[in-house]
This record gives structure tokens, C-alpha cells and sequence, in this order.
């Protein structure tokens, strides 16, 4: 087990070196940043002398080497936009973020796996149609599209909501809504379809010729076995959700990481993107971390897995 | 084996469960399928039964009837099983799940698919007992369980109770298994097919635990099989099922000595021999017929060498089989027949039609 855990953790460190050598390619490739920092007429010798300082003149793997080290220690440079560090920009921003990939998660959760296993254990059954009905809809519906209806109905329409903005919880509803309504609908099927195979499995009919109740068959011997590839998936879902941000965020004009990506590619301020891209990057990386460890806990299968 | 195999002697009262005349239906698409039609057999105190026949002959579905699990979409139609007084066909479901585990316990084929990957093996054996509490025996719940597991002759019980199935083998499983379906001294042991996905070494093992659970708890067993070698080692009788139907019932020296019906006959026939060297076994021709889509008549009559055209036309009703013990019967008009002409040259009493 530990040594499963390590193997994991030597991963996600290499995942995470990749991920800084993509950034710094593309930055390289995305255009002359000094271009962007100096006015139109600067002189030929302004140029030179601010890529000299920002250590551009330098040969790649010089420069490379110097992102790395920089990167480590999380300095990312200064903001074209602000003059502040690309990286404090970024973490101011984090717990909005956080807070509403947070709420998106509980919202498809809460939905998701009371509506699975309703659908699995009365398959068939109008909330089985229901069930699947919802399922396809919300996972064909893109969540811009949603975003700008929930705001029509619910904002503007009817006046419940604010349309967006920064505040407290009654700004992070259609939002959260918006965010986490696919996760829902693939977190439904798969709760269904993954509870009713485990229900036709033989130690599920064991469970019932021990004389057990209903209610413990299905969740103490079932749903548990079922759960295993809808942990698997939620694990996928915050990188989902984590990019999905970046559009729903903007849409609702909440003030978290994904609406400051936006800002800075508008105004091509090349630390931030960097930054905020690093930073999103390594929370995927460690919530896929996350869910092997929560995997490993749900099924003793691969807690005991000697490599 | 030294076991003493009949217990013909036994009066009725004996008996444990009686099942009369059992229709288990399945209601599909494509029309009903009469996985058990019309079956009945008894089981007395401390019997094990054997209940044999190919796959898709209804053993199975005759199991899942008796604990009142059918699967969808299977039905109990009509019938009786009488089990301590009560007909299991009209108990509660609530009724039900207090004797499924307590009086009636259960073992299926697969022991790798029986048990549940994510709990331990004293979580399952132990959970009986919050269940079924006037089965729980006194003291500690941990206490219990390793002197279970150590009644199916598992090693190192005390240990092994806080493993996970995956660290016991096919074996070790099946002993696990056993171990939840009499862990509450049940009456009965329903077991379908329990030794055909092991190893013969460890299949006489297991064999060995039942005989050996059945002389020390009293406990009965239905045993469902395809194996005619593991019915001689350990039944006291023997119900043969063709096609939903039972069509030979009786104790199980005279099924071996004086089988009646064409299909048991040829069943014996098809057993390989010691010292015999065949070029090839005998079998039997033809296929086992689509239950969705029975012939007209009996159901084996195309594949019955002894068939007339009677057999062809109409399907043949129990007849008892003279000097059975309880309620032995065939199915089969020329078996009755040649029944009837033994005991009319005997000077013994007519049969009737049974049960």
C-alpha cells in the first residue's frame, strides 16, 4: 500500500513537470511578451534592454532552468496588468473558486446518488424513466447554454437570484447549477448502471438468502461495490468542473480563477495565464491523487495489490 | 463412505419440507417459460436430496423457489411448500427473510462471486446474527464467528475472520460460504451446485464438510447437481429433472439399482466405468429441449428410445413407484406400465397416481 502510494506520488511529480514544461513552451511559442510590455515607439535599444532584464537573451535551456527554479518557489513574475506577482493574483482568487467548484460537487452529488439508486432498485419505474430522462438532458446540455437560461428564468425572469457578481451564497446557486448539472447527469447514470449490475451479482443474492433486509442488501452489500467507479469518476468530474469554471465563471462574473484566465488572455498577461494554468493544473493532479487514495479505501482489492 | 444413506424408515413426521406440485413460471417476451412444472419431492430431517438434471432442466430455479428469490421475471404460479407447518408459497416477505439465513440457508455455485470483495469475512459471517437474533448464540459476536469458521475447518479462524475474500481461495470460499448458510443451525441447506466450479480434491473436501455438518448440526440438504458420482457418495434420495419436471423420484439405491425412467437409465448408461475402456462414452442423442418451446407430449420423448406414440401425444402424470420409500415416483408411460405388470405378477397392491 504505501508503496502503491509512492509509485502515485513519483507520478503525479512527473505529471506536474510536464505540465510547467507545456507552459513554458507556450509561452515561448504564443509570442514576444517583451512586445507586449513596451509602447509603440520604444526604441530598439528600450527593447533590448528589457529583454536583457527579463533574462530572454539568454539561450532556452538556460531559460528553462531559471522557469523551473521560479516555478518552484512559485514566482511566476509580475502581472503585466497589476505590477503584482502573477501568483498572489492567482491565489487571491482561489477561494472563490474553491468555494464554488465545492458547491457544484455537493449540488451533483446530492442529486446524483439518491436519483441512481432509486433508478437501479425500481428499474423500470416512472422515477427510473425520470431518472434517465434528466440524465440525458443534463449531459447534452452545455453549461454556457444552461448558465445564460438559468440567468434568464431564474435572474431575470423571476427575479429570485442575482444574475451574478460577487457575494454571498444566493450568488453561487445558478452558478454552482450551471457548473454541476453535468456532473449529475453522468454521476446518475453511472450510479444506476453500476448498482444494477452489482445488484444481479451472486453475493447480492447471498446477501438476500442471509435473510437481510432491503435496505441493508442494497446499501451495505451493494451500494458500496457500486460506488467504486462513481468515486473513480468524481475524481475525473473536479478536473471537469475545474475547466468548466473558466466558462461559468465568466458567464456569472464570479470572481474566482477561472474568470481571471479569461481576463488575462484578453489582455495577454502571459504571468498570470501561466500561473493560474500551473496552479489549476496541480489541483487536477492532486485530486486525481486524492481519488486513488479514496479508491484504495473503498475496495480492499487494491489496498492489498503488491506490485 | 460410511454414512447411512436411507432413511426410509423415518416416519413423516420427519419430514421438513414438502414441496406438491411447485410451478415455477418465467414471464418473458417472448412467451412463458415453465422453468419448474409441477414438482414435488420431500426432505426429512437430516436427508440430503439430490436434485439432478443438465443445465436449464430447473434445479436452480426449484432452489431460488424454495427461498422465495426468483429472479425477475420468474414467478411462483401454484403449489405448496410446506416447511416447520407453514407454506413458504404464502408466507410474508417479511416472514421470509426471517427463516432465509436462520432455518433455511443457502450455497451457490460460484465461490468466487458469493462472497462480497469489500467486507471481511467476519463482517459477512457475523452480520447473521444482527438479523436473526434468536439464532445468536451467547457471548461475543468475534467469538462466534471463529468458532463457525472453525466448524467448516478453517484454518487460523480467529485471523482469517478479519480478511477480505480476496486472500481465500475457490476452496476456502466455499467453506466460507457453507459456514454463513448453516451459521445459524438452520434446518435446511440449500445447496446449488456448490462443488462444480472446484477442483475434484477440494470437491471431496467440501463433500466431507457437508457429511460431516450434517452428522453434527441434524441439518438437511438439497443438493443440486449434474454430477451422478457426487449423488452416490453423499444422498440418501434422489429427484431427476428433465425439462422442468421431475421425472424420476426415489431413495437413491434403487435409482442406482432399478432406474425406471428412459432419461435416468441413460444418465447411468453415460457414466464412465472403472476397468470399462470405451472408445466413446455413451450419450445421450439429441439436445435438451427448449423450455419456451416444449414438444407435445413428454418432454424427452424425442430423444427416449423406449418411446411409443402415446408419449408423443400426451405428457404422463406421476405414477408412485411400488415399495419407494415416502413419495418416490416416474414419470412415464412405459415405465408405468411395466410398473404396473411387475405388481400385477407380485400380487401387490395397484399403483396409484402420486403425490
Amino acid at each position: 500500500m504505501a508503496r502503491f502510494l509512492l509509485m502515485r506520488l513519483v507520478q503525479s511529480v512527473f505529471t506536474l513537470f510536464l505540465v510547467l514544461a507545456v507552459v513554458f513552451v507556450i509561452a515561448r511559442v504564443a509570442g514576444d511578451p517583451v512586445t507586449l510590455l513596451v509602447t509603440f515607439d520604444a526604441s530598439q535599444a528600450d527593447i533590448d534592454r528589457l529583454r536583457e532584464e527579463l533574462g530572454l537573451s539568454d539561450p532556452l535551456p538556460q531559460q528553462f532552468v531559471r522557469f523551473m527554479g521560479d516555478a518552484l518557489r512559485g514566482d511566476f513574475g509580475t502581472s503585466f496588468r497589476t505590477n503584482r506577482p502573477a501568483m498572489n493574483e492567482v491565489l487571491e482568487r482561489v477561494p472563490a473558486s474553491a468555494r464554488l467548484a465545492g458547491l457544484s460537487l455537493a449540488f451533483s452529488l446530492a442529486i446524483s446518488l439518491p436519483l441512481g439508486v432509486l433508478a437501479a432498485v425500481s428499474r423500470g419505474s416512472v422515477v427510473d424513466l425520470f431518472a434517465r430522462f434528466l440524465a440525458l438532458v443534463g449531459q447534452a446540455a452545455p453549461n454556457f447554454w444552461l448558465g445564460l437560461m438559468l440567468i434568464f428564468f431564474f435572474a431575470v425572469r423571476l427575479g429570485w437570484l442575482p444574475t451574478g457578481g460577487r457575494g454571498g451564497l444566493d450568488h453561487m446557486v445558478l452558478p454552482a447549477i450551471a457548473l454541476g448539472t453535468a456532473g449529475a447527469a453522468s454521476i446518475t447514470r453511472l450510479t444506476r448502471s453500476a448498482l444494477l449490475d452489482v445488484l444481479n451479482s451472486d453475493f447480492v443474492v447471498m446477501a438476500r438468502a442471509k435473510g437481510l433486509p432491503r435496505r441493508t442488501v442494497i446499501f451495505k452489500h451493494a451500494l458500496r461495490n457500486a460506488l467504486i467507479p462513481v468515486v473513480t469518476i468524481l475524481g475525473l468530474r473536479i478536473g471537469t468542473v475545474i475547466s468548466g469554471s473558466v466558462i461559468v465563471e465568466t458567464i456569472f462574473a464570479w470572481p474566482g480563477v477561472g474568470r481571471l484566465i479569461i481576463q488575462a488572455i484578453n489582455v495577454s498577461d502571459f504571468p498570470v495565464v501561466q500561473a493560474a494554468v500551473t496552479l489549476t493544473a496541480s489541483a487536477v493532479i492532486l485530486a486525481n491523487l486524492l481519488t486513488d487514495i479514496a479508491y484504495m479505501l473503498v475496495d480492499p482489492r487494491i489496498r492489498y495489490v503488491r506490485s | 463412505m460410511t454414512e447411512q444413506r436411507t432413511r426410509a424408515s423415518l416416519a413423516d413426521a420427519d419430514t421438513i419440507l414438502s414441496v406438491r406440485n411447485l410451478r415455477t413460471y418465467f414471464y418473458t417476451r417472448d412467451g412463458v417459460v415453465p422453468a419448474v412444472d409441477d414438482v414435488s419431492f420431500d426432505i426429512r430431517r437430516g436427508e440430503i436430496v439430490g436434485l439432478v438434471g443438465e443445465s436449464g432442466s430447473g434445479k436452480s430455479v426449484t432452489a431460488r423457489s424454495i427461498m422465495r428469490l426468483v429472479p425477475v421475471p420468474g414467478r411462483i404460479v401454484s403449489g405448496e411448500m410446506i416447511f416447520q407447518g407453514r407454506d413458504l408459497v404464502g408466507v410474508s416477505e417479511g416472514e421470509m427473510r426471517q427463516l432465509r439465513g436462520a432455518h433455511i440457508g443457502m450455497v451457490l455455485q460460484e465461490p468466487m462471486a458469493s462472497l462480497n470483495p469489500v467486507l471481511t469475512i467476519g463482517d459477512q459471517v457475523g452480520e447473521l446474527f444482527a438479523y436473526h437474533p434468536d439464532r445468536a448464540p451467547d457471548g461475543s459476536r468475534d467469538d462466534a464467528v471463529a468458532e463457525i469458521l472453525q466448524r467448516v475447518r478453517i484454518p487460523d479462524a480467529v485471523r482469517r475472520m478479519t480478511e477480505f475474500p480476496l486472500s481465500f481461495s475457490g476452496g476456502m470460499r466455499q467453506r466460507v460460504c457453507i459456514a454463513i448458510a448453516t451459521a445459524c443451525r438452520p434446518e435446511l441447506v440449500i445447496a446449488d451446485e456448490p462443488t462444480t466450479a472446484l477442483d475434484v480434491t477440494i470437491q471431496a473436501q467440501v463433500l466431507d464438510l457437508l457429511l460431516a455438518l450434517r452428522a453434527e448440526l441434524g441439518v438437511s440438504v438439497l443438493f443440486i447437481t449434474h454430477d451422478l458420482g457426487v449423488v452416490a457418495e453423499i444422498c440418501d434420495s434422489v429427484a431427476v429433472m428433465y425439462a422442468g419436471k421431475i421425472v424420476e423420484y426415489n431413495d437413491v439405491e434403487s435409482i442406482f439399482a432399478r432406474p425406471q425412467h428412459p432419461y435416468t437409465k441413460a444418465l447411468l448408461a453415460s457414466l464412465p466405468r472403472l476397468g470399462e475402456r470405451l472408445a466413446h462414452l455413451p450419450s445421450i442423442e439429441g439436445q435438451p429441449p427448449d423450455l419456451g418451446d416444449l414438444p407435445p407430449g413428454c418432454s424427452f420423448s424425442p430423444r427416449c428410445p423406449a418411446a411409443i406414440d402415446r408419449c408423443r401425444e400426451q405428457a404422463p402424470d406421476a405414477t408412485a413407484i411400488p415399495g419407494a420409500s415416502g413419495s418416490g415416483h416416474v414419470r412415464c408411460f412405459v415405465a408405468a406400465d411395466m410398473l404396473a405388470a411387475g405388481a400385477a405378477t407380485a400380487n401387490a397392491a395397484p399403483s396409484g397416481s402420486t403425490p
